[in-house]
């Protein structure tokens, strides 16, 4: 016997991502899902962004990682809220795992909340958590050949943060073709070039975020 | 390995339509999958035989459609299929490209007794 089904393999992610997405409207928080591979700089932005923009609004932090509490202790010295969700194995999050982590974070106090995903260009993308926006973030000693390699995440983002632009001279990286293919992938992307440790770009990025914040 | 909780999910559905339709064993799970997706096909049946053993759903196969993809061109309108994401558009060689197809991950049908 032959039954017609016709579903999404990930609907009950989705259901779960968008009451999600329904009780942030509702709190008025900013959802940001920050991904990128690994050591593209997603702690140390955070940290930036966090000691850049903190008298400005209420930040909470969402770390995600295979194991460890390394992140999340990083973040928690910045004095704001964070859980941190260790995964066991799974080289993403999910709906449901966000889902339980806002029972520990005070919604209610928070402007903008920043979920760090597991680092990971291809996993990530399939799983919608309920965020306002995708946010990738990649570095120059990553190479320039990630548009080809990982379309999906490029579709999907909103913006595109390229960091680590202080190490330019000393690597073969092509920033020219790197945003010309980005756009190719996906037209609408933003691109804001930045430098954790220099500090460039970073009032962009900053900018970028408090007008989302602001019409949130 | 996101094939994993693809494959979990799989199964949750097709549980929930065995149930339904009172079926006791499972021949083919038919699926839509877009290239976008980046879901390795044999990744994806491994994780589901592993899943499934000693199941109800044991020895089910899955039955791939791959779904290239598929955009508009946003000069022109014109309708392709993407073979190479530097292409311009092969009608008036516009850049920009508004996806149209190639994300799909769909369950289509499921086969059994």
């Amino acid at each position: 016997m032959k039954i017609p089904v016709v579903q999404k393999v990930l609907e009950a992610n989705e259901r779960i991502a968008d009451e999600n997405r329904r009780l942030f409207e509702e709190m008025d928080v900013l959802v940001i899902n920050l991904v990128s591979g690994p050591g593209a700089g997603k702690t140390t932005l955070l940290e930036k962004t966090i000691h850049g923009l903190k008298d400005q609004y209420r930040f909470g932090v969402i770390e995600g990682d295979i194991q460890s509490t390394l992140d999340a202790e990083r973040i928690a010295s910045t004095g704001i809220p964070v859980v941190q969700i260790n995964t066991g194995g799974a080289c993403h999050l999910d709906g449901n795992m966000i889902r339980e982590a806002i029972d520990n974070i005070d919604l209610g106090s928070v402007d903008v909340l920043v979920v760090e995903n597991v680092g990971n260009l291809v996993c990530p993308v399939e799983f919608d958590i309920g965020e306002a926006f995708k946010v990738m973030l990649l570095s120059v000693p990553e190479g320039d050949d990630k548009p080809f390699k990982y379309p999906l995440i490029f579709h999907e983002s909103r913006l595109l943060l390229i960091n680590k632009m202080d190490l330019l001279p000393y690597v073969e990286y092509d920033i020219g073709k790197m945003c010309d293919q980005s756009r190719k992938l996906n037209p609408h992307l933003e691109i804001i070039q930045i430098s954790c440790k220099t500090g460039e770009g970073l009032s962009s990025w900053f900018d970028w975020l408090k007008d989302k914040v602001d019409k949130a | 390995m996101h094939e994993l909780s693809i494959a979990q999910n799989i199964v949750d559905i097709v549980r929930d339509q065995m149930r339904i339709h009172n079926l006791s064993k499972i021949e083919s799970i038919s699926l839509r999958i877009g290239v976008l997706r980046s879901v390795v096909i044999e990744s994806l049946s491994f994780s589901f035989d592993v899943l499934t053993a000693g199941s109800p759903l044991e020895g089910a196969r899955l039955e791939v459609e791959e779904v290239p993809i598929k955009g508009r061109c946003m000069e022109c309108g014109q309708r392709f299929t993407v073979e190479n994401w530097l292409d311009d558009c092969p009608f008036c060689g516009g850049p920009g490209v508004e996806i149209t197809s190639g994300k799909e991950l769909d369950i289509v049908s499921i086969e059994g007794d």
